[in-house]
């Protein structure tokens, strides 16, 4: 163990690491070999196969030309001998494009030679037939025919040789790479094997060593642990690795020391709370006494509320009758106006009329007035007619007279129509005035009815909020009832809570040293469950006094004081009320 | 109780001025050594019955001048005397004494009684004096009278139509026969036409005066029968070749011809070379003299013919009363219009056609009532051939006198008004215009020069034109006087239009030489000023050597006008359409204060001032701010002003009624008219107006 | 027609006239009844640029013309409101030019009276405040104090223009 002083995550790394190298290795030397091989086929591809495909082309293209120029010459056709030399022309930039691909590939020296050879009668050939289509087109055909036959035809024998002679060079270069190719797969699998072998050797060695080394310190942890659970405490541990595995059993022995520690204080306060709770129990007794007191003064002051809310109740409701009243009496005075408008409104009318009389009574009036003007105009003309005019201006003269009469009526009825209309004016002044008077009384009356709605509405608030005051007192009662109880259930909570600190310190005891010595502890046995109990004991008290109202407030003092265990079954039920509190 | 006999008066004023006017136009057609003796006679009446009137009424100065006339003329017509030119002269000078009397006894002034005692005087020595009995018969014209003849038979469809060619023997007369009755018997049967054939006039050297040249050809539609046709030459018998045939059938009564009057006359050749040739102006001249009575009467047949007779006097007075009732009318009926749009219903559609017929006659009535008021131009054109013969006399120039149109009729107003621009261009073509006689021949031209008188109608309104063959207007001359008046800068071009234009302005005359007669710088400003004044225009037409040629055109009747109404306040006025330019309505920041000259704004190519009507008429505006009413620019006397009124209401044809007529005249109201309602609009006079506002704003 | 009514005019003249009497505030008035051409209520009138305060405007009567003079503004009374009842006098006037029309507004008219040429008495001088310059004669009708008015002279030059002055 001591020397693997390393943290057990590096051990496991270093184990894996070793597997994932001699993978590594295995896959390089796989990846090689098969590179190798594609190398030795794309050079197969492009140097061997490809070159034979295009010496081929050459090949027809001269024959091409070839052919042309013979069947020139044959058809001896000097038309054609155009067309031959276009051919021959266009073939041979083909056929030194293709040479020039040729010559590009990977080539061996041999090949090499052969190409030359190759081109060499490639070029033969074009340059007699070319000489020979000059000759057949200056209309020398025989001697086309000669050239051809005699120099051309065995210089493409030439060139054929030389491309066959290529083409089998080629086909043995490849079966050369081929053989190549093979030897160098065997030697690489050889090596692969082994490889593999070794790291599965080194993996399964490394693995036992580990696992060995944490075993063991887990064994140790497991046994402290143990004696810890059973009260022994003050273990000696020791620790002699740097690694996870030690830090826990380090950590295990901080623990130990500690609950050492905490077992100590937890006597001592125990005894402390005993004290405490011994002078609370009395207090308790005193505040008892003084919360009874308190609620009987609260009982008093709800009783006189009470009274209150009755008064003012009364108050809402005259208030409340004085308003209808006052509706009613606006309702009358409102009907009065509408009859005053009545009134107007027909007087009004009357004014009308007696304006239209007046109107009328004007037309008439100045019918009257152009009467007058007429048999004044009459007059005028009688007095130049002179004295033919004279009983005319007589007639004209009572005319006038006439409408003197008639304009005098007028003016005497317009007097009266003035009259009644002035009165009538009067008249309409008065009802517009009692009119206004009504609509005045209407405001008051409105104002009236306003102000004891408001009393009213203002006793409504009164009275609710005396009862609002009455519900707090009751309240303020209630809590009142509610503080005497939980007085009492404080003083026997103390009570209890002096018992359950002796019972605590008998619990401490059951921590012990591990060389048998105790800590510090009294022999006090309290059982364990009387401890979590007594928590809920001060609760479940109220409910039961809330009940039981004013009268008994005594009550629950009875209840609490009878003490515990019968208390603490009720509790658990009542809890949900005193929530609600 | 005595009979006022003054109530009489205006009837013999009138009476006699019309009277004088046809003894003048008498004394002028008198040939001197020629007297028609009908002539004569006509004077004599005209004479005798202002005598007699004169006396009756008490004016003795003129009775008693009268009578002095009245032995001359008597003279002249027992043939005691001869007429000659001196007589003549004497006889107008004493129509003018005779009219200035009567003038004078109108107005109540008193007479001149040096110049009438002057001329009494006259008038007596050369009645003592009186020459050798003239020749019994001078050459007679007795076709006149026949013309003139009344021919109350004049009905078509006759029994007969004779033809009788009259060719009396020189020695006619010697056996104491006359074929002026003659003709005049014939004339009595039946509608009578008459055809001088004067060929056998010798020249006046060789004329005797007791021999007949005359041969008549006669045409007479008559119920007579050859036996009475014949009849009426039975005391000729054997001093005349007589023809007389029936023609077949009557085709319609030829109207008696008046054309040939006075070719009586000797031939012009051998009248003395200043008399004024009145041969073109026959109808003018012979119609007063013919018709006394008629002369000033309204015309109601527009031509005299033979069968003339239907005319009546009627004072104007009365036609204007007429006019005013006629007017009436007009508003009652549109106010009747208007009334009869507010019906609906089937009977409204009568009563609306109903109003439209009463419209159209309405609207034909007063145009008959406009027509009557309507005279021929010849009363102003019957005092040229007098002036010319003066003026021509005094000035040694040879003028004729050549007037045409003079039955073209015009209202009595704008006649009244028209005739002193006339006689004034009357006065320049022969004073400035025709040159003197040698002048005249150097310049290849006859010696005796023409003053033309045309007057025509022309659309809505009388064209007259004054010209003459003289020597036109001096360009050059014009141009150099108003440089020198400063009319003009000294560089300036115009045009001859503009040139002529000169001659318009104030105080500009190119006379060489200030006559009594014309050249005082006087004058053309103040012609074009009336004819403006009468809503009218002038303009001239001239060719250097050849003669110029004024052109006035003045509206047929100054009694209507086209007008804009526009609203000031609460009046209406009317605003005389041929003054306004246009009317538009300004933008707030157009208008510029000009220090003296009040507010302008800019308008085509000048500043033009604002006027505000409510303030030169001193009314409450709707509105004085200028951009919420409108400004109607108008153009009076050359001067182009904005006038500020509060609105536009509508264009229509207005009757001019005078405010002088009872009340007086109004600076900036030309007059007023009554408008559809009944109430009475003004019609502002823009000249006027222009003026006022001028003062107001220099004050 | 001119001279018709100059004839009657002169033949009234000899014996009793007759005589439109008008009221202006608490006066009497009257006018030669000859003289009056026609009798009309008020109607609204066109003014007249820069005339006299005292001439109202033009007035359309029967297709003439005819000015309107305020009496009681040519008197210098107090200005009272023309009103449908106000009425107008038409009168004329004889010029050297001839009849001149014209209206007076008055406050109304009272009666047609006839006045015997032996009842008018020369008017009295009233001292400075009425001018008695247009006033004929006055004539007691029936208690009543009657102002006779000589309205050639009232109307003079300032309506008429030419009343005064002969025709030129």
């Amino acid at each position: 163990m001591n020397t693997w002083n390393i943290s057990v995550k590096a051990k496991l790394f270093a184990t894996l690491a070793m597997t994932g190298i001699v993978m590594i290795l295995v896959g390089a030397i796989g990846l090689g070999g098969t590179k190798s091989s594609n190398t030795d086929l794309d050079g197969i591809f492009s140097n061997r196969f490809m070159p034979t495909g295009w010496v081929g082309t050459i090949e027809t293209h001269e024959r091409a030309v070839l052919e042309k120029a013979e069947e020139v010459v044959i058809r001896q056709d000097a038309a054609a001998v155009k067309a031959a030399l276009d051919l021959l022309q266009e073939r041979q930039v083909e056929v030194k494009e293709l040479l020039k691909k040729l010559e590009a590939t990977d080539l061996t020296d041999k090949e090499r030679e052969i190409v030359e050879q190759f081109r060499g009668h490639g070029a033969d050939v074009l340059g007699l037939v070319q000489e020979a289509m000059l000759a057949a087109q200056s209309g020398n055909f025989s001697a086309a025919e000669s050239a051809l036959i005699e120099k051309a035809r065995p210089a493409y024998e030439k060139l054929n040789n030389a491309g066959d002679t290529l083409l089998r060079t080629q086909i043995e270069v490849a079966q050369q790479m081929r053989t190549e190719a093979d030897a160098s797969f065997k030697k690489n699998s050889t090596f692969i094997i082994a490889a593999i072998v070794v790291g599965i050797g080194l993996s399964g060695l490394l693995g036992w060593l580990i696992i060995r080394s944490i075993v063991s310190t887990l064994n140790t942890a497991v046994s402290i642990a143990d004696r810890i659970a059973s009260g022994e405490l003050g273990n000696d541990v020791r620790v002699d690795s740097n690694d996870e595995l030690g830090r826990l059993l380090e950590a295990l022995k901080r623990m130990d020391g500690k609950l050492v520690e905490i077992v100590g204080g937890v006597r001592g306060s125990a005894d402390a709370v005993g004290a405490a709770a011994r002078q609370l129990s009395h207090g308790n007794d005193d505040l008892s006494q003084r919360t009874q007191e308190q609620a009987a003064a609260l009982e008093e002051t709800a009783s006189s509320m009470e009274q209150m809310t009755a008064t003012v109740k009364q108050n809402a409701d005259n208030a409340r009758q004085a308003n209808q009243l006052a509706v009613g009496a606006r309702e009358q005075a409102e009907k009065g106006g509408a009859v005053v408008q009545r009134a107007i409104a027909a007087v009004g009318e009357i004014n009308n009329s007696s304006r239209k009389i007046a109107d009328i009574i004007g037309v008439i009036d100045e019918i009257a007035f152009q009467t007058n003007l007429l048999a004044l105009n009459a007059a005028v003309e009688a007095a130049r007619a002179g004295e033919q005019g004279r009983g005319f201006a007589v007639v004209a003269t009572e005319v006038r007279n006439l409408a003197q009469r008639s304009a005098s009526a007028a003016k005497e009825i317009k007097g009266l129509i003035n009259d009644s209309v002035d009165k009538v004016k009067v008249g309409s002044e008065l009802v517009d005035e009692s009119g206004k008077t009504l609509s005045e009384i209407m405001e008051s009356v409105k104002k009236v009815t306003d102000i004891v709605a408001e009393i009213a509405a203002a006793s409504e608030e009164q009275s609710a909020g005396i009862e609002q005051v009455n519900n707090a007192v009751s309240q303020m009662d209630n809590v009142t009832q509610q503080n005497a109880a939980l007085v009492e259930e404080a003083s026997a909570a103390s009570k209890s809570m002096e018992q359950q600190s002796g019972t605590l310190v008998t619990q401490i005891g059951y921590f012990r040293r591990s060389d048998g010595t105790g800590i510090t502890g009294s022999g006090s046995h309290a059982p364990a469950e009387v401890v979590r109990a007594a928590a809920p004991v001060a609760r479940p008290r109220p409910a039961a006094v809330r009940k039981a109202g004013l009268g008994a407030a005594n009550k629950p003092k009875a209840v609490a004081s009878s003490g515990s265990p019968a208390p603490l079954a009720r509790a658990s039920g009542d809890d949900s009320q005193w929530s609600d509190f | 109780m005595a009979i006022d006999l003054a109530q009489f008066h205006d009837a013999f004023f009138e009476e006699s001025f019309e009277a004088l006017d046809s003894m003048e136009a008498a004394l002028l057609q008198l040939n001197p050594g020629a007297p028609e003796p009908e002539l004569i006679g006509t004077i004599f009446r005209v004479a005798h019955s202002i005598k007699g009137g004169s006396a009756t009424f008490g004016f003795s100065e003129v009775a008693s001048f009268t009578h002095t006339c009245e032995t001359l003329l008597d003279e002249l017509r027992a043939n005691r005397m001869q007429v000659t030119r001196h007589v003549t002269d004497l006889l107008l000078k004493s129509v003018d004494v005779m009219r200035d009397m009567l003038r004078a006894q109108q107005r109540k002034e008193a007479i001149d009684a040096q110049k009438v005692a002057d001329l009494q005087f006259d008038l007596e020595l050369a009645i003592a004096q009186k020459n050798q009995p003239a020749p019994a018969a001078p050459a007679p014209a007795p076709v006149v009278v026949a013309a003139a003849a009344p021919a109350e038979a004049a009905k078509p469809g006759f029994a007969h139509r004779w033809r009788i060619s009259f060719r009396p023997y020189p020695q006619l007369f010697v056996h104491g026969n006359d074929p002026l009755r003659m003709i005049r018997e014939l004339s009595e049967l039946g509608e009578l036409s008459v055809k001088l054939d004067g060929n056998a006039l010798p020249s006046l050297e060789q004329l005797e005066p007791e021999s007949c040249y005359l041969a008549w050809d006669l045409t007479l539609d008559t119920d007579a029968a050859r036996e009475v046709v014949n009849g009426v030459f039975d005391w000729a018998e054997g001093d005349c070749e007589l023809k007389i045939e029936e023609e077949a059938a009557p085709v319609a009564a030829q109207p008696a011809v008046a054309a040939p009057v006075a070719a009586a006359a000797p031939t012009p050749e051998a009248k003395p070379s200043n008399v004024v040739n009145i041969a073109d102006a026959k109808p003018t001249a012979a119609e007063p003299a013919h018709q006394p009575a008629a002369a000033a009467a309204v015309e109601v047949a527009p031509k005299a013919g033979a069968t003339d007779g239907g005319s009546i006097r009627v004072s104007t007075e009365k036609i204007d009363e007429l006019m005013n009732t006629v007017g009436e009318l007009v508003i009652t009926q549109s106010m009747l219009t208007q009334l009869g749009s507010k019906f609906t219903g089937h009977v409204a559609e009568q009563l609306r056609s109903g109003l439209a017929t009463l419209e159209r006659n309405v609207r034909e009535l007063q145009e008959s009532v406009m027509r009557v008021r309507m005279l021929p131009i010849s009363f102003v054109f019957s005092r040229f051939p007098r002036m010319v013969r003066d003026l021509s006399g005094r000035l040694g120039k040879h003028v004729e006198l050549k007037m045409t149109g003079d039955q073209t009729e015009l209202d009595k107003t704008v006649m009244e008004k028209i005739g002193d621009p006339l006689v004034h261009l009357v006065r320049n073509s022969v004073d400035h215009g025709i040159e003197m006689p040698d002048v005249r021949a150097a310049a290849g031209k006859p010696q005796t020069g023409t003053v033309f008188l045309n007057a025509y109608h022309k659309g809505g309104s009388i064209t007259v034109e004054v010209g003459d063959d003289g020597g036109g207007l001096n360009k050059d001359r014009i141009l150099k006087k108003a440089r020198e008046r400063n009319l003009i800068g000294p560089n300036e071009t115009l045009t001859d239009d503009q040139i002529y234009e000169l001659i318009f302005m104030a105080g500009f005359s190119t006379a060489e030489q200030t006559t009594d007669i014309s050249g005082r710088g006087v004058g053309m400003d103040v012609v074009r000023r009336n004819i403006k004044e009468l809503g009218g225009t002038i303009e001239v037409k001239s060719t250097l050597g050849k003669g110029s040629r004024f052109i006035i055109t003045l509206p047929l009747t100054l009694a209507i006008v086209d007008g804009q109404s526009v609203a000031v306040g609460t009046e209406t006025y009317i605003v005389p359409l041929i003054t306004i330019i246009e009317s538009l309505q300004l933008k707030q920041g157009m208008v510029n204060r000009v220090a003296g000259q009040g507010e302008v704004f800019w308008f085509r190519d000048g500043y033009v001032p604002v006027v505000r009507l409510h303030e030169v008429f001193g009314l409450e505006p709707r509105t004085t701010q200028l951009h919420e009413g409108l400004i109607m620019v108008v153009e009076g006397e050359g001067r182009k002003v904005g006038l500020f009124v509060d609105d536009l209401l509508g264009q229509q044809q207005v009757v001019i009624k005078s405010l002088e007529t009872n009340f007086r005249r109004v600076d900036g109201v030309s007059g007023a008219t009554i408008l559809g309602d009944g109430a009475v609009a003004l019609i502002l006079d823009v000249p006027g107006l222009i003026r006022v506002a001028t003062q107001r704003l220099a004050a | 027609m001119t001279n018709q009514v100059a004839a009657q005019i002169d033949a009234a003249a000899a014996g009793s006239n007759q005589m439109l009497t008008f009221t202006l505030g608490d006066e009497t008035y009257g006018v030669d009844i000859l003289r009056v051409q026609e009798i009309r209520g008020w109607q609204p009138v066109t003014r007249i640029p820069q005339a006299p305060s005292h001439v109202l405007g033009v007035l359309n009567l029967r297709g003439s013309i005819v000015p309107i003079v305020d009496l009681r503004m040519r008197f210098n009374l107090q200005h009272a409101e023309y009103t449908p009842l106000t009425v107008i006098i038409v009168l004329s006037v004889q010029s050297p030019i001839g009849r001149r029309d014209f209206g007076v507004v008055v406050d109304g008219v009272s009666d047609v009276i006839d006045v015997a040429a032996s009842d008018v008495k020369p008017a009295p001088e009233f001292g400075a405040h009425v001018s008695t310059e247009f006033i004929e004669g006055l004539a007691a009708v029936s208690g009543r104090m009657v102002m006779l008015l000589d309205i050639d002279q009232l109307i003079g030059a300032d309506v008429t223009g030419v009343a005064l002055n002969p025709a030129a």
